[in-house]
């Protein structure tokens, strides 16, 4: 569970809020996306949730840990899938996770277990001992999905999970995001793919200029079934367009 | 603990992991190339060690040793602080793991201490090898018994930790002005590199006021008499360092037991005040790094076209101003260059060497200047702007652009020779300057230093087409992951060595008779510049003949 209190964040000296006011709550056993066009906040958000940047006001609580006040408690619930690979890569991707393992105080015989079942899951088996600098792009990514899953977290944030995935591995990720969320756990993520978001989340977040313009399940969101999610997210991202296309719900 | 020491353990095998080969199937060859500089190095350490030597028997015979000691203690410990502070900004504020291990269930202290051991753990390295090259030649000289030896590992394992605490102090408000100028383009390099250009400015001022000012009388007897004064001061000031010293030399066992235990007690206390500090503030000052404000700014939507070898410079200095990290070490040498240039030559002066004579060695010193800015200039910048495997990804942009490649490679070329000359020249100048020089000096170290610096930035390219690693975000992984930078180190020396070789030629008469026949420094002079303009044009020839298949040849 995820719960976020008029949440700001504005960065040295600017005039401009890169997130203004944020409320959002995520519940457990929800895939819920979070959307918006590029600078709309949603990185500052992501970076205030996982406790890279600390918020100017407001609260964040994970799982009923408030953030500020227990930040190791709070993170060691937590999963993340960040966007960039800036990991250490002159592991190898079994070191890597052996070190992930580590960190969130995974069992020496789980963590074994766990391994086995992701590498196996994402084709890595036979690529697990070698460095990580040797890795494509989406082996990377691959590893830090897998890094990010060893201590099954109850929340799990996945920053623009899908890019560079081969169409098995993406296919992989959806279902592993499905059956994570279907446990009871939450999983977050921000995509610039609507047609993901469409097909696999519950609800959806829509963020612009560091506010928060709509949030709702899919189907209140597509009152006209016929139109796409892309064609709201294009309509209510355009400033002049919310009142009418949203109108009452803002 | 167990986090510290998880963290401590991953940024060490990430640093030390050799890859016995490279990503495309070929040999790992940068323990070779450290093997290379080392050995193409070894006269000067030799050199440096044999002076050590002498020093020390001229420190036995004034019977201060354990202030001999100490300044090599000292000098150990401006080495690390001159790799730590970039080491320690580059590993614990610069870092692109920040990231990465901020989200982490682990406290922010245990990241910074973990990071901390790690710089000193790799400035220990250096320590060890400059002890080599200082403390074991003085201790032989002055015949330390055997147990110093043993003592001066500890010494060696001690003393980097001031010049580090001293860095992690420092780094605070330097980082915090950063922070402020942050996102403001070159403004943070410039301020970066001008705060860095104080720091050692400070530094060596403080070094040269306690062994530079030798003497105010004529006489030898009581120059000497002052000398010895003046040493022995200076070494008690620096406390720590004397006490440490004072274990290498101790009149009684009991005396070298309250020593050790006195330095340890001041280390430790300095140690838990730096730690204490900056780990509190460690968190806020990453976190600056990390923001990315945006702001309302006037923008020139066109700009003055300036054709294709002029535009790619342009973005290319762009790029690398715009970056902390490389922009800081590409103005690095600018500041820091004249400023040891400046100490050096006031070393020499008439002013400080009161009652010396040194107006006859103005040739000598001056081709020492240029010899050793040739140095300085030649290797300190070079992985961050000549480089074609700097730009990483952006390397496979370069490859789509429709314009002749020659024309990509004048641009690096000529970035890269700018900067370098822009050193030289502001060198040339201090050198003129502080040895009253006749005008025509000046235009010849200028034109020395042009042809060599263009034909060395030509050869500085080559290399680095011709063992490509595009695996490199920070000056610091260039310097180490990269053996083309380490090449820059031995094409600086050989400069160094063909100046100094030139130089001793003609200049050997002023050693031997005291006076120059009057054609002998317009004759070296003009086979200095004949030799560079040679070396230019053939250095330049050579890589735009081979450039374009090494560059075609980098991940076909």
């Amino acid at each position: 569970m995820l719960k976020i209190e008029n949440v700001s964040k504005s960065y040295a000296k600017s005039p401009v809020k890169a997130v203004d006011g944020l409320n959002l709550e995520v519940k457990d056993g929800e895939i819920f996306g979070f959307l918006g066009p590029n600078g709309a906040g949603k990185s500052t958000t992501i970076k205030m949730i996982t406790g890279i940047l600390n918020s100017d006001s407001g609260n964040i609580e994970i799982n009923g840990i408030n953030l500020k006040r227990d930040p190791i408690k709070a993170k060691m619930t937590i999963g993340y899938v960040p966007d960039e690979h800036n990991t250490y890569d002159k592991l190898t991707g079994n070191e890597y996770l052996n070190f992930m393992g580590e960190m969130y105080d995974v069992p020496q015989k789980t963590l074994e277990e766990r391994k086995t079942k992701y590498l196996r899951l994402f084709h890595l088996e036979e690529n697990a001992n070698e460095q990580i600098k040797s890795y494509s792009h989406g082996m990377k990514q691959k590893i830090l999905v897998i890094g990010a899953l060893v201590h099954e977290p109850k929340l799990w944030i996945l920053d623009e999970p899908l890019t560079g995935l081969d169409p098995e591995s993406a296919y992989e990720l959806k279902k592993l995001m499905r059956e994570h969320a279907d446990n009871g756990n939450t999983v977050f993520f921000s995509s610039h793919v609507i047609d993901v978001v469409e097909k696999v989340c519950d609800r959806v977040a829509i963020i612009n200029h560091g506010k928060l313009i709509a949030v709702d399940t899919l189907a209140n969101l597509k009152k006209d079934k016929t139109v796409s999610l892309e064609k709201i997210f294009l309509d209510i991202t355009n400033e002049n367009n919310i009142e009418s296309v949203y109108g009452s719900k803002l | 603990m167990r986090d510290f020491s998880i963290i401590l353990k991953t940024l060490l095998r990430q640093k030390f992991r050799f890859q016995r080969y490279t990503a495309n199937g070929k040999k790992n060859r940068v323990l070779l190339a450290f093997i290379v500089v080392g050995v193409a190095c070894l006269p000067m350490i030799a050199l440096v060690a044999y002076s050590v030597y002498n020093t020390g028997l001229i420190m036995k015979a004034a019977d201060v040793v354990t202030e001999g000691y100490t300044y090599l203690i000292t000098a150990l410990q401006a080495v690390v602080l001159f790799t730590g502070i970039i080491s320690m900004l580059n590993t614990i504020y610069f870092s692109k793991d920040t990231e990465f291990l901020l989200p982490l269930p682990v406290k922010t202290s245990s990241i910074y201490t973990a990071k901390l051991v790690y710089v000193y753990i790799d400035e220990l390295i250096t320590g060890v090898l400059t002890s080599l090259l200082l403390l074991i030649p003085y201790a032989i000289a002055v015949n330390a018994p055997f147990f110093v030896y043993i003592q001066l590992l500890l010494v060696i394992i001690i003393a980097p930790m001031l010049p580090l605490l001293l860095g992690a102090i420092i780094a605070i408000p330097l980082m915090w002005i950063i922070g402020y100028f942050k996102n403001k383009g070159i403004i943070t390099s410039v301020v970066y590199v001008l705060l860095m250009g104080i720091l050692f400015g400070l530094y060596y001022y403080f070094i040269y006021k306690y062994t530079g000012s030798v003497a105010e009388e004529s006489l030898p007897g009581q120059m000497l008499a002052n000398l010895i004064v003046s040493i022995s001061d200076g070494a008690r000031a620096i406390l720590p360092n004397y006490l440490l010293a004072k274990t290498l030399n101790p009149a009684s066992f009991g005396e070298y037991i309250l020593n050790f235990l006195y330095a340890i007690l001041i280390y430790a206390a300095l140690m838990g005040i730096a730690v204490t500090i900056s780990s509190l503030v460690y968190r806020s000052t990453i976190m600056k790094q990390l923001e990315n404000p945006k702001k309302k700014m006037v923008v020139k939507s066109s700009e003055k076209r300036v054709g294709i070898v002029g535009s790619l410079i342009k973005s290319d200095a762009k790029r690398l101003f715009r970056d902390p990290n490389m922009g800081t070490f590409t103005l690095f040498q600018l500041v820091i260059v004249p400023i040891i240039v400046v100490f050096m030559l006031y070393q020499f002066s008439g002013d400080n060497l009161s009652g010396v004579d040194t107006a006859f060695l103005k040739p000598v010193i001056i081709i020492g200047a240029v010899a050793f800015t040739l140095f300085m200039g030649m290797s300190t910048n070079t992985a961050a702007t000549s480089a074609f495997t700097r730009e990483n990804r952006n390397f496979y942009v370069l490859k789509t652009l429709p314009i002749d490649f020659k024309n990509i490679l004048k641009a690096k070329i000529y970035l890269a020779a700018i900067f370098s000359e822009i050193t030289l020249i502001i060198t040339s100048i201090v050198v003129a300057v502080m040895t009253k020089a006749e005008w025509y000096y000046f235009f010849a170290m200028v034109g020395v230093y042009t042809f060599l610096n263009l034909g060395t930035t030509c050869v500085q390219v080559l290399v680095d087409l011709a063992r490509p690693r595009l695996n490199w975000n920070t000056f610091n992984e260039g310097a180490k992951n990269n053996p083309s930078s380490l090449m820059s180190l031995l094409i600086g020396f050989v400069m160094m060595l063909v100046v100094v070789a030139i130089g001793g030629i003609f200049l050997y008469p002023l050693f031997t008779t005291g006076t120059l026949s009057a054609w002998a420094e317009p004759v070296m002079w003009g086979i200095l510049l004949a030799i560079s303009l040679v070396y230019m044009i053939i250095s330049y020839e050579i890589t735009m003949k081979n450039s374009q298949k090494l560059f075609d040849r980098i991940e076909q």
